[in-house]
């Protein structure tokens, strides 16, 4: 009979982990379903932990030391549980915030050196200024521009578009396909969501790289 | 006649009792845990990870470090495989369901039997099973609790140091990047021509009569201090060197601010770190 309970009892303690487990379940995150387990599992532990100790005639003595023994375990397995669930999605944070640092210095290196050089050659060697600093971009930079787009330096994590083309000034947006930004709902140029992008504006007075996501 | 009649030896029974029976499926598992988990101690943030007997949070977490690394690589995220959740079902089960009962179960048993079942060969016999049963799934909680309490510990105090480390390394970034800002609108300003606000082909700043004095923060129409560090044009070297001099806002441990210098002209920059 009591051989019965006891299978029982592991079988109830399982469906306690199990479906809470599978009702969480997300494609790529496994926290959600470890954690519904985990509850599941706590709870089920608590209560054959309480009803051993009510059924079992153990001396009282025994009763209230299994007790701390049981409350130390159990604090113990928690605050793992927390300082890891914190530790791995601080590290998550890290490297994206390390990676949208390196995005954002790419894109301004970038900026810097496509926009600088006309900049310069429109100061610095068109001396009468009669080619306009709009012309003058498209002129040094003509093999690098296709429809649109800008053939940025790294093809595959950059998508850079040319907007606004004037006489007088060029605007530039860039795409950083892989850092994200401050807003996951952001709607980049490129069609992707939430990613990096910045806008880079070449005017006769200079030129301003302003983040947008 | 013919029928055999089976005579047991007093006292002895022909087959394992049901208590034996699931203790003994038990502490397979137990053992399972036992063996892997010094292997699974050794794993934590190692390889494989997915592949041995981690307690279920370990390998949770190291999913999602794999998945931010692939995210820092740009690699496309991926579902999670039938046979990783399969593995973590499993370990949340072992460390919350079957070790636990064994344990518990066997603990009771031991204790009721005691007095019952006195010196039989069949009752010593079920007794050493449950007593080895009961001593075995012990190890293994006693082993996951090490594990467990070592883990948060270390872990707490590795927290701890990393985000004071990231502090100061963020701040150090956040000074750089602010220098190479600086840097960006001062080589505007070199070629732009004194009468659009310039420095036409010079630091000279374009505001003082005299000609003497070099281009400020001001006129580069970048702040002198933000929430993160402080600015400040040191020195122009001659009219094409500009030295530019960030200090961090963040201490470091022996009290000093982290602290860089930036030498640029219009054909190359340099970053210098100070402290």
């Amino acid at each position: 009979m009591e051989v019965r309970m006891n299978i029982l009892w592991v079988i109830i303690g399982s469906g306690m982990v199990i479906v809470p487990y599978y009702l969480f379940d997300t494609p790529a995150d496994p926290w959600p379903s470890v954690i519904a387990g985990g509850i599941g599992g706590a709870l089920f532990l608590i209560a054959l932990f309480t009803t051993i100790m009510l059924k079992t005639p153990f001396p009282k003595r025994t009763k209230i030391l299994s007790a701390i023994v049981f409350v130390i375990v159990f604090a113990a397995g928690a605050l793992s549980w927390q300082t890891m669930y914190e530790m791995c999605h601080y590290q998550q944070k890290l490297l994206g915030t390390i990676r949208t640092t390196i995005g954002d210095g790419v894109l301004r290196s970038f900026t810097s050196k496509v926009m600088l050089p006309p900049f310069h050659e429109y100061y610095a060697r068109n001396q009468r200024r009669q080619m306009p600093i709009g012309k003058l971009f498209l002129a040094l930079h003509k093999d690098r521009i296709h429809g649109g787009h800008f053939k940025p330096d790294t093809l595959d994590q950059q998508a850079s578009f040319l907007n606004d083309i004037s006489d007088t000034s060029i605007t530039l947006t860039m795409v950083d396909t892989v850092a994200r930004g401050r807003d996951a709902a952001f709607k980049n140029t490129n069609g992707q969501t939430g990613r990096l992008q910045a806008k880079a504006i070449l005017t006769e007075r200079g030129v301003q790289y302003e983040r947008e996501n | 006649m013919n029928e055999k009649i089976e005579i047991k030896p007093p006292g002895r029974t022909s087959e394992f009792s049901p208590e034996f029976t699931s203790g003994l499926i038990m502490a397979t598992c137990a053992i399972l845990l036992v063996v892997f988990l010094p292997k699974a101690s050794g794993l934590y943030g190692g390889r494989n990870f997915r592949n041995i007997m981690a307690p279920a949070h370990i390998i949770a977490a190291g999913i999602t470090v794999e998945h931010a690394i692939d995210e820092f690589q740009g690699i496309e995220l991926t579902p999670l495989g039938g046979k990783t959740k399969v593995i973590l079902l499993f370990a949340i089960l072992l460390d919350f369901v079957i070790v636990p009962a064994c344990f518990l179960f066997c603990w009771r048993y031991l204790f009721m039997k005691k007095s019952q079942v006195g010196d039989s060969a069949g009752g010593r016999s079920r007794q050493l099973g449950g007593r080895f049963i009961f001593i075995l799934s012990g190890v293994a909680i006693a082993y996951v609790c090490i594990i467990h309490t070592g883990l948060a510990l270390t872990s707490s105090a590795v927290l701890r140091t990393m985000r004071l480390d990231n502090t100061l390394d963020q701040n150090r970034s956040f000074v750089v990047a602010g220098l190479a800002a600086i840097d960006f609108k001062a080589n505007q300003y070199f070629y732009l021509p004194g009468k659009r606000g310039g420095g036409d082909h010079s630091f000279r700043s374009h505001q003082d009569p005299t000609g003497k004095n070099w281009v400020t923060l001001s006129e580069l129409g970048m702040p002198a201090e933000t929430e993160v560090g402080r600015y400040s044009i040191k020195t122009v070297k001659n009219d094409t060197i500009l030295i530019m001099r960030g200090v961090g806002k963040v201490r470091r441990v022996n009290g000093t601010n982290p602290e860089y210098e930036y030498y640029t002209s219009p054909t190359i920059s340099r970053i210098l770190k100070i402290n």
